[in-house]
């Protein structure tokens, strides 16, 4: 089975949501709603970003979509990726790299929805920023 | 089995802890500056390498020896690995990361960063050569715990 590797390095976590777009967890045809954003972060969280691998399902064409996410070093995290599969011998993925950029609203709703009690609040700014740059993730 | 040692740069402590692994240096007592500038990518790599895990050689037991530097992030490589190999089902006893990072002294800082970052070969290399050598008894002990771990 091929696997599809998305990974960024904003610290955002879209490539999780270029991941579960591409495997059917939210929708490609219009934005996600409040509810399905937060089913898909409940499983990835909104966290700085270590670059801990998800397993977000499987496309219609059987590909395994996964997501991986850092701040700063993408460089690094992409040549990590292809020289630990090339010395593995594994050749059957795909990898792609999520350009978006991060802007004050997903900063802020970030720092506000990690504040405990003030997940309600954050999310909505989470939510807003995503709507603005879904159409971008959803090319890739 | 691959065996892949990380530090900051990929090209001191890693890669002396490599070389070290397949035979490439002399014991302890016996170790010379001249010895650790003949290693292969020793103090040449730059920080468009890091994240390259690269293959130094086979040791006598069929083990491939690797290096990588990491920048200072070892979870990120850690993460990435165990994450790949989980979802692509390599078996965990096929590779081993050793990080050699927490052997590294002062003047292998110093140096390393004189003479990676900044290009100061001359007060660098001199440097981080001599903090090498007072650090070499710690890295081949790690070596020595590795090499012991793979026997039993």
């Amino acid at each position: 089975m091929k696997r599809i590797i998305f990974f960024n390095d904003t610290g955002f976590p879209y490539a999780a949501l270029a991941a579960a777009i591409r495997s059917g967890a939210l929708p490609a045809h219009r934005p996600p709603k409040p509810n399905e954003l937060e089913q898909v972060l409940a499983l990835t969280g909104l966290g700085r970003g270590d670059a801990s691998v998800y397993n977000l399902g499987q496309s219609e064409r059987d590909e395994s979509c996964l997501a991986l996410w850092s701040r700063g070093n993408g460089d690094m995290v992409g040549r990590i990726i292809k020289s630990f599969l090339a010395i593995m011998h594994i050749d059957n993925y795909e990898l792609v790299h999520i350009k978006c950029r991060n802007n004050l609203l997903a900063t802020v709703g970030v720092f506000i929805a990690g504040i405990p009690g003030l997940r309600n609040v954050g999310l909505p700014l989470v939510h807003r920023h995503v709507v603005n740059i879904y159409r971008e993730l959803n090319q890739k | 089995m691959k065996i892949i040692y990380h530090c900051f740069g990929g090209t001191h402590s890693s890669v002396t802890a490599a070389a070290y692994h397949l035979g490439m240096l002399p014991p302890e007592c016996g170790l010379q500056d001249e010895d650790l500038l003949a290693i292969p990518f020793f103090d040449t790599r730059d920080s468009f390498d890091h994240g390259n895990i690269t293959l130094m050689g086979k040791d006598g037991k069929g083990n491939d020896i690797y290096f990588v530097g990491q920048r200072g992030y070892p979870q990120i490589l850690e993460n990435i690995t165990y994450g790949l190999a989980r979802e692509f089902n390599i078996p965990p006893l096929q590779y081993k990361l050793v990080n050699v990072m927490h052997k590294v002294n002062l003047s292998m800082r110093l140096g390393g960063f004189m003479s990676r970052r900044f290009k100061w070969i001359y007060p660098g290399r001199p440097l981080v050569t001599r903090g090498t050598m007072r650090a070499f008894t710690n890295i081949i002990n790690l070596v020595r715990r590795v090499k012991a771990g793979e026997r039993r």
